[in-house]
């Protein structure tokens, strides 16, 4: 910008100078030109003057021959003719003056100049001095008023322009002398009018300026005629001054009627063949203009300093207005970059805002479901219970926990599962009055809080209305889906004065429901703490088992109906609670999978199972497969594989003699995880069992995708062989299709010989069952493998022996 | 605006036309039979003489405008008939006509030639005993004018007519004096027989245009001539005549008619007066006799009411 103005402002200063060389330049010439005209003007006014003194020469020059025309007219020598005959007036003479009356008339009448009558009178004089005849009055009348006898002329023979003063006052007469029979008769006389006479002089027609202002035809003695021009402003020639004009051309002061003075050029020309001369008077001013050389130069050197002067000015406004323009654009810019970072910042404070919403939300609201999580839901349960605090009402809070939804995550996935908790969340908000609240506490669990309650039993009413909302099937990606939900409820004031307390009864009559058979809803009761209590104890002592070495494997034998040995045996969990006793996994596997401590404990249960076939080795027993359970949570551990290596390197165990459990709802949570890890582990040589097959949702299209080597007939269908033909066709036909697909086929749960005769009569082959043991330690595995072993060898050899229950469960 | 217009324009030609359709009735009751027959036949028959101005030879001149106007004022075509001095008034009154002086006598009828003569008659009273004349249109006498280098030497007037035309008739005896029969000119009118004068009447002299060049031929001395054709003469032939003096005293022209056309003498003398009054007769002066306008100036100028008492008594 600082450039641009720059080169504007040296463009400028160029201009400038070139504009003020330029002026100077017009000053000279100007000036040059002014006085050349000036001169030329002069010259010019000089040379009309000389030929308006020629045209009035040539003028009387006419005037002369008219004269001598009129003395030549017939008319007048006709009267002298018949005055010389004698004729007297009366008779005859008469006649002849009023034909020399008439001539004269017509000739005034003939003479013109333009509209103007040339002569004003003529007159015949006779020798003596009376008038003969005249135009001026009656030709018979005297002209008494002038005394023509002084114009008596005789010797002057060619007409002569006098200058007389008639009446008093100048005029211009022509005379010429008529001479009869060269007698002298008398003087011919006219008057010149003074129009016509003038007409020569004011006539500009054949001249090439104007500027005349005023003509004047004069003799020494002064102005005879005069005359303006152009009805200019009359000035009157100072007669007394024109006998000591010598010059023919004078500049000189006349005064006006005001008292002021005119300065004007007085050029006098002598008329030839006349005693006038011309005076042409002319105002400078008309001449040379309004505007003297002098007054001109000192015009236009004004006017240059004003140009100078506004061009100066117009550089500094320019400076200004660029440095105004560059400072505006300056500050024009900044306010763009201002008003953009404002936008900027303005977007990114919305996007901060909303951000902090989202985040806001997020914080208070499940994600899955947009439900209020328990931060909000504790926020809002707070206010509630002040509200109804401050009201005197009843509030109630119902803890809702979907019924083996951990079914549909292992058995459907967990999108399937997702999907569930949010058609659950729809259902149950359509059911709920605007003012009630639902939250999602975790998991499957779901929080409904009313306000505003009655009495108890509409609590009761609310929860029968939310599991009526889940009795319809769910369609889960094209699968019908039936869930049911277990409901506890805790009252404000009755069982609880703040959020916490109140959502942990209610927790705990949740559990009373699931307790009572799931699909119900309990009223939170004092008892039901002490379960709660149990239950969170039961948690924490969980955490701390492993550190106690209080978990235990047992281990079930797993029989060959073609050899009738025991060829395996399946790890179970036990948990030798300090307090409690034994506990089987029922009580408390759930719990560490709803901890997630089911994977410490999981890989306990590996290390521990491969340690033990170890030691079983290491003692001598025959080889045995060990079978492990794994949950769903540790298929989803992509460190196991690594683990069990580890495991089997550290132990010097067989992949051979390891063998996975997984039940098919763990299988279908992630078939393709599943798939891989499961192909990974048959890779390295172990076994996949499918566990309690037949209860799940297992696909024949995975199956075939699986590489499994075994499949565990759940004991659901065992226990009622081979009486129900149902179950003995299932069994029949998981049995065909381990054969066919071809795996191992194991029949769980044997419990008669009914049984384990149908098992072995359709094929299967293996089974393991209380029939012969219940899951026992492995020391005393080892003496039942070493009992099992010696009789079997001693009273069945080659096989097909099955084993008799040693102990009961 | 229309109507208006169109009566203000036709309004004074109808109230003229019905006044004079009124006077010619009144006048029909007694001399119903010369204008109604002019008027009835169409022409109005102007019998003229070349004489100077008034009419020339190429049927032009003063009186033969004059009655040109008079045929259009009477609505009728304009007709000029040639005729001569002799003959003129018995073209007019269809009587044939023996003169003598002032002497008159009527020889029997002759055929009327004309409704008028208008040619610069005088009135003269043998012939008002023939005609009737109208109104003068015209003032003259009679001059005697003289060849230059006649020794008739012009005389000095002295204020007195009487005493001029006796001093003029003192210097004529032995004097050939050429004279025209039948006219103003005529040196019987004027007695100067009895000066002792040569009178020379010759017959191809019979216009008076014809009198100046037979004086300037040599065959008389001096001639008469009235005063309009003598002022002419002045201009026409400057310094080779002179006037000598009167033969007569003042005398009026006028336009002759029939003793049996009152009507169309007094419609005529209507007409005259009415060009008078409107100037138009000026000018025809000035245009045929513009010296006579100035030298008889008085009765051209203001004097035109005693006109009629100008006209000599009958």
């Amino acid at each position: 910008m600082i450039k641009i103005a720059a080169k504007n402002h040296f463009g400028i200063l160029l201009a400038s100078f070139a504009l003020t060389a330029y002026i100077i330049a017009l000053l000279f010439f100007s000036y040059h030109s002014h006085t050349e005209r000036n001169e030329l003007a002069l010259n010019q006014l000089t040379t009309n003057a000389e030929k308006r003194a020629e045209a009035l020469s040539y003028f009387f020059s006419e005037r002369k021959n008219d004269m001598e025309n009129l003395a030549a007219a017939r008319e007048i020598s006709t009267f002298f003719a018949n005055k010389a005959l004698g004729m007297s007036m009366e008779y005859g003479l008469k006649a002849s003056l009023i034909a020399m009356s008439n001539l004269f008339t017509h000739t005034i009448q003939q003479k013109k100049i333009k509209i103007d009558n040339i002569y004003a009178w003529i007159t015949f004089v006779d020798s003596e001095g009376a008038v003969l005849a005249s135009t001026l009055d009656d030709p018979l009348s005297a002209v008494p008023k002038i005394n023509f006898n002084r114009f008596l002329n005789p010797a002057t023979l060619t007409p002569t322009i006098l200058n007389e003063n008639l009446d008093r006052e100048a005029s211009i007469l022509i005379s010429t002398p008529f001479f009869y029979k060269d007698r002298y008769q008398g003087q011919l006389i006219a008057q010149i009018n003074s129009p016509a006479a003038l007409m020569p002089l004011i006539d500009t027609s054949s001249l090439s300026s104007h500027t005349v202002t005023q003509v004047c035809i004069a003799t020494d003695k002064g102005c005879v005629y005069h005359g303006s021009i152009n009805n200019s402003l009359f000035l009157k020639i100072p007669y007394n001054t024109l006998n000591r004009i010598g010059d023919t051309t004078k500049t000189i002061e006349i005064p006006k009627a005001d008292g002021s003075h005119v300065e004007a050029v007085l050029i006098k020309t002598q008329v030839y063949g006349t005693p006038f001369f011309v005076i042409t008077l002319v105002p400078t001013q008309e001449i040379f203009g309004s505007i003297a050389p002098a007054q001109l130069i000192a015009a236009l050197g004004l006017l240059a300093m004003l140009i100078l002067f506004g061009v100066l000015l117009g550089i500094r406004i320019n400076t200004e207005n660029l440095v105004l323009h560059a400072r505006f654009e300056e500050s024009e810019k900044q306010q763009q970059i201002l008003e953009s970072r404002n936008l900027q910042l303005q977007q990114e404070i919305a996007k901060r805002r909303e951000g902090e919403q989202r985040l806001n939300h997020l914080a208070h609201h499940d994600p899955l479901t947009n439900l209020p999580n328990q931060l909000l839901l504790h926020d809002r349960l707070k206010q509630v219970l002040q509200r109804a605090y401050h009201n005197g009402h009843m509030a109630a809070v119902l803890f809702l926990d979907l019924d083996r939804f951990k079914n549909v995550n292992d058995t459907l996935g967990h999108p399937a599962g997702d999907e569930l908790l949010r058609t659950t969340a729809t259902r149950l908000m359509t059911v709920l009055r605007s003012e009630d609240m639902i939250a999602r506490l975790g998991g499957d669990e779901f929080i409904v809080v009313l306000e505003t309650l009655r009495q108890a039993q509409d609590a009761g009413l609310v929860a029968i209305k939310l599991m009526d909302a889940l009795c319809h099937p769910f369609n889960i990606y094209d699968r019908e889906v039936f869930i049911t939900a277990s409901i506890g409820v805790s009252l404000y004031p009755n069982h609880g004065k703040d959020p916490t307390e109140l959502i942990m009864n209610a927790d705990a009559a949740m559990y009373r429901a699931k307790a009572l058979g799931r699909n119900n809803y309990q009223f939170y009761s004092a008892e039901l703490t002490a379960t709660a209590l149990q239950r969170f104890s039961l948690e924490n002592s969980l955490r701390r088992a492993l550190e106690r070495s209080e978990l235990r494997l047992h281990y079930h034998p797993q029989f060959s109906f073609r050899t009738g040995t025991i060829t395996g045996v399946e790890a179970l969990l036990r948990w030798e609670h300090p307090e409690l006793g034994l506990l089987l996994p029922d009580q408390f596997i759930p719990l560490a999978e709803e901890t997630g401590f089911i994977e410490p404990v999981g890989d306990w249960v590996i290390d521990m199972a491969c340690r033990q076939l170890k030691t079983w080795r290491s003692r001598g027993l025959p080889p045995l497969c060990m079978a492990v359970n794994l949950s769903s949570r540790q298929i989803m551990n992509p460190g196991l594989v690594n683990k069990v290596l580890k495991c089997l390197e550290e132990t010097g165990v067989n992949p051979h003699d390891l063998e996975f459990e997984i039940t098919e709802s763990s299988l279908m949570s992630d078939p393709d995880r599943a798939i891989a890890v499961s192909r990974e582990l048959h890779a390295l040589g172990m076994g996949i069992a499918v566990d309690d097959f037949g209860t799940g949702y297992s696909s024949m299209n995975y199956l075939k995708r699986f590489s499994l080597t075994k499949l565990k007939i759940d004991r659901s269908f065992i226990q009622d062989l081979p009486h129900s033909p149902q179950d003995a066709a299932i069994t029949k036909a998981i049995i065909a299709l381990g054969h066919g697909i071809p795996v191992k086929v194991n029949g769980e749960g044997v419990e008669s010989m009914e049984q384990l005769s149908f098992l072995q009569a359709w094929g299967c082959d293996e089974w393991q069952g209380y029939l012969f043991s219940m899951p026992v330690p492995a020391d005393e595995l080892e003496e039942l493998i070493k009992g099992v072993n010696a009789l079997t060898t001693a009273e069945h050899p080659g096989g097909n022996v099955i084993p008799l229950r040693r102990r009961p469960v | 605006m229309q109507i208006m217009y169109f009566s203000r324009r036709l309004f004074r030609p109808c109230l003229l036309t019905g006044v004079f359709i009124l006077a010619a009735c009144f006048h029909g009751l007694t001399h119903s039979q010369d204008l109604e027959e002019i008027k009835q036949r169409g022409i109005l028959r102007h019998l003229g003489v070349p004489y100077a101005n008034f009419v020339t030879t190429d049927g032009s001149g003063f009186d033969v405008e004059l009655m040109q106007r008079f045929a259009r004022q009477l609505n009728v075509r304009y007709e000029y008939i040639q005729t001569d001095w002799q003959h003129a008034l018995s073209d007019l009154t269809g009587k044939a006509i023996k003169v003598d002086g002032e002497r008159v006598e009527l020889l029997g009828d002759a055929p009327v030639r004309g409704d008028l003569i208008a040619s610069g008659l005088t009135v003269l009273p043998w012939r008002e005993t023939i005609a009737d004349f109208s109104h003068s249109t015209f003032p003259t006498s009679v001059w005697l004018i003289a060849r230059a280098d006649s020794p008739l030497q012009p005389i000095q007037p002295s204020g007195d007519i009487q005493k001029d035309i006796a001093e003029v008739k003192t210097i004529l005896n032995g004097r050939s004096i050429l004279g025209l029969k039948f006219s103003c000119l005529d040196p019987a009118l004027y007695k100067l027989e009895q000066t002792g004068a040569e009178i020379k009447l010759p017959a191809q002299v019979n216009n008076p245009d014809d009198m100046v060049p037979t004086i300037l031929s040599g065959e008389a001395e001096a001639t008469l001539l009235d005063v309009p054709e003598a002022l002419l003469a002045l201009e026409k032939w400057p310094g080779q005549i002179k006037i000598i003096g009167p033969v007569s005293t003042r005398q009026e022209m006028g336009v002759a008619f029939a003793k049996h056309s009152p009507q169309l003498r007094q419609a005529f003398n209507d007409f005259l007066q009415r060009l008078k009054e409107s100037g138009d007769y000026l000018q025809l002066v000035n245009k045929y006799y513009p010296m006579s306008a100035y030298y008889f100036r008085d009765y051209f100028n203001g004097h035109q009411a005693n006109l009629n008492s100008a006209l000599p008594a009958k």
